[in-house]
């Protein structure tokens, strides 16, 4: 098939990374894993810097990698375009200059190179800033320029490595949904790499959780959300996320129709609230005592994850809870059931949007 | 300067650390001065016109000059060899490298002798196939002068060759650059204020060297006799001819120094 068609082997001395993936053209998937899960050594056996032990790495039908027929195509061969962690623009040289130097080392004129690269600066809306130094770009037009230089080669697999780690909280949310319509307009393979559950259910077509080396599960962002198969993924996906109005610690939700109780009194203005699922008590009587928000809920649903039983919480507030098995029998949680819940003002985290 | 201002803080220097370092600056200051109050000011235009002067001036600054060109030529290729590469022996050929800096010169001197001398080791290959002769000739000046620059400029290069973060190199191969392609427009540019203050220490050292010189090519005014060559004969005949060519090699350090003091120790 076309695309790309990678199985990877990589053995280190900790560490074994077994990895399958494939891309069809115009498809983005993301790759989704902790910290030391073996995202990076699997960009890199793509991108050509790691060799493979076992295994084949294949694009548009042309073997990149195959150890067992001593087949290696090095990283400057590989008609593969990058976005880096961090970016790693060219610190001496403009954003135009970084943008046309794939092109230029495949051998085009500078005038030919420049030609190609203005409709990506175009669309990258970075005209403004096209002969700044990456110094005096912010971080989304940094962001932009290593997406332009990645691309501006013209590359059969784009893949982007943290493409939004690099920002700050309040440019992420805005840069990420312009990335996800930048991304849908290139034609070749996506593979993103990300440890942020967020990240990855915006931007995927297809999302891959690699957890210690292994793929543990691979779906559609809804099929992971309704199913999560393992512990991480249970966690990435139950978090709770809920847009309000915050001001003096009391967060409006839900157009003002609910008020949750933030222990953060210094935030005010629009902000996105986060809660873990595990924050979210579950009584069977009106809660005495300290936690700042209490309101009574009807039982959506309970599923069982194993190690623990998610419940979704309906009217006044959608939410996610995880509870122990035992909790549910001891409360004899069932569904269309009231039950209280309670949650900390300090398990109430708000950040800027 | 500007960080000391910026952050605002003066310490109080406690006595010990202030009378140590005052020695310091002293022992520096104490010679300078001692060769001004020597210069025979009202005679100095007539000194530094002589042909000796004219002539050592003359080859110190070629000589120098092309020492730290070929040094660049050779040593940035050097240096990226063994900082980019995993060639066998590179341990070897580091301390090799390195070895004219702690070797006395005159020592390095008699080593450049017997192998490009005229009964040395490629001495007289090197004359039938080229017309050469080093030794006690200009082009021997300069490899004498070579001999002790280049591992300068090789160990500063080095150095930021390791600092530079491989990943910008890895980044420009990915974009299709070949490795010379690499080199080119994207370590040489990272690394260039190394380069530089690789290139001026190598070129001191040449413009000062005296051991390696005068055991290698001699001291023959017009086509070998550098500066401090002559400053060492004319100690001996005539100290006021010494005095002034001593005042031109301070001089023109210090110019340089002065004239690259921010690009040279920002880096």
């Amino acid at each position: 098939m076309s695309g790309l068609v990678a199985r990877i082997g990589v053995q280190r001395s900790q560490f074994e990374l077994d990895v399958s993936i494939e891309i069809e053209p115009g498809e983005t998937v993301v790759l989704l894993g902790p910290n030391g899960a073996g995202k990076s050594t699997t960009l890199e056996a793509i991108a050509g810097s790691q060799p493979l032990h076992s295994g084949v790495i294949s694009l548009n039908e042309g073997v990149l990698d195959d150890p067992a027929a001593d087949t290696f195509v090095p990283a400057q061969k590989r008609r593969i375009g990058v976005m880096f962690q961090d970016y790693l623009l060219f610190p001496h040289m403009t954003a135009l200059d970084n943008i046309t130097f794939g092109p230029m080392s495949a051998g085009s004129s500078r005038a030919v190179a420049r030609e190609a690269a203005w409709p990506w600066i175009d669309s990258l809306d970075l005209t403004a800033v096209a002969d700044r130094r990456p110094a005096e770009l912010s971080g989304g037009q940094a962001q932009r320029v290593a997406l332009a230089r990645a691309l501006a080669t013209n590359p059969d697999l784009l893949l982007l490595d943290e493409p939004l780690g690099a920002l700050d909280v309040s440019t992420h949310m805005a840069t990420r949904r312009l990335l996800r319509d930048h991304l849908s307009a290139v034609h070749s393979p996506r593979l993103v790499i990300t440890h942020d559950a967020a990240d990855a259910f915006m931007l995927a077509d297809r999302i891959v959780v690699l957890e210690n080396g292994h793929v543990t599960q691979s779906g559609t962002p809804e099929e992971i959300r309704r199913r999560p198969q393992s512990r991480y993924a249970a966690d990435l996906v139950g978090i709770n996320l809920i847009q309000g109005v915050v001001d003096g610690g009391a967060i409006a939700v839900d157009d003002g129709g609910f008020t949750l109780m933030t222990s953060n009194r210094s935030a005010s203005g629009p902000v996105l609230v986060t809660i873990h699922p595990r924050a979210v008590a579950l009584h069977r009587d009106k809660p005495h005592g300290s936690p700042r928000n209490t309101w009574q809920a009807t039982i959506e649903s309970i599923e069982p994850l194993g190690e623990t039983t998610r419940v979704q919480l309906g009217l006044p507030l959608n939410l996610t809870a995880d509870v122990t098995p035992g909790a549910v029998e001891d409360l004899s949680l069932t569904p269309g059931a009231d039950v209280w819940v309670a949650i900390k003002a300090t398990e109430i985290a708000v950040s800027g949007v | 300067m500007k960080e000391r201002r910026r952050s605002g803080v003066t310490t109080a220097a406690p006595w010990p650390i202030l009378a140590l370092g005052g020695l310091g600056v002293a022992f520096f200051a104490l010679p300078l001065a001692g060769l001004l109050w020597r210069v025979p000011w009202s005679d100095l235009p007539r000194l530094l016109t002589s042909r000796t002067v004219l002539d050592g001036l003359r080859l110190s600054l070629m000589t120098s000059l092309a020492a730290a060109a070929i040094s660049a030529l050779v040593g940035i290729p050097l240096a990226w060899l063994l900082a980019r590469t995993n060639m066998p022996g590179r341990t070897i050929i580091r301390a090799v490298v390195t070895l004219p800096m702690v070797l006395p010169p005159v020592v390095g001197g008699a080593t450049l002798l017997f192998a490009f001398g005229k009964r040395g080791l490629i001495g007289e290959q090197l004359e039938s196939a080229t017309g050469l002769l080093l030794p006690f000739s200009t082009a021997g000046v300069i490899v004498a002068n070579t001999f002790v620059a280049l591992p300068f400029l090789v160990i500063t290069v080095e150095g930021a060759l390791r600092n530079l973060d491989p990943r910008y190199e890895a980044a420009a191969s990915s974009l299709g650059a070949s490795t010379l392609t690499v080199f080119r427009r994207v370590t040489l540019p990272m690394i260039r204020p190394s380069i530089l203050s690789g290139v001026v220490l190598a070129w001191a050292r040449a413009l000062g060297e005296f051991g390696a010189t005068i055991t290698f090519a001699g001291n023959l005014q017009g086509r070998t006799q550098t500066l401090p060559l002559a400053v060492f004969v004319a100690l001996e005949s005539d100290r006021d001819a010494a005095v002034a060519m001593s005042l031109v090699l301070v001089v023109i350090s210090v110019l340089v120094l002065l004239g690259l003091r921010d690009r040279w120790w920002r880096a």
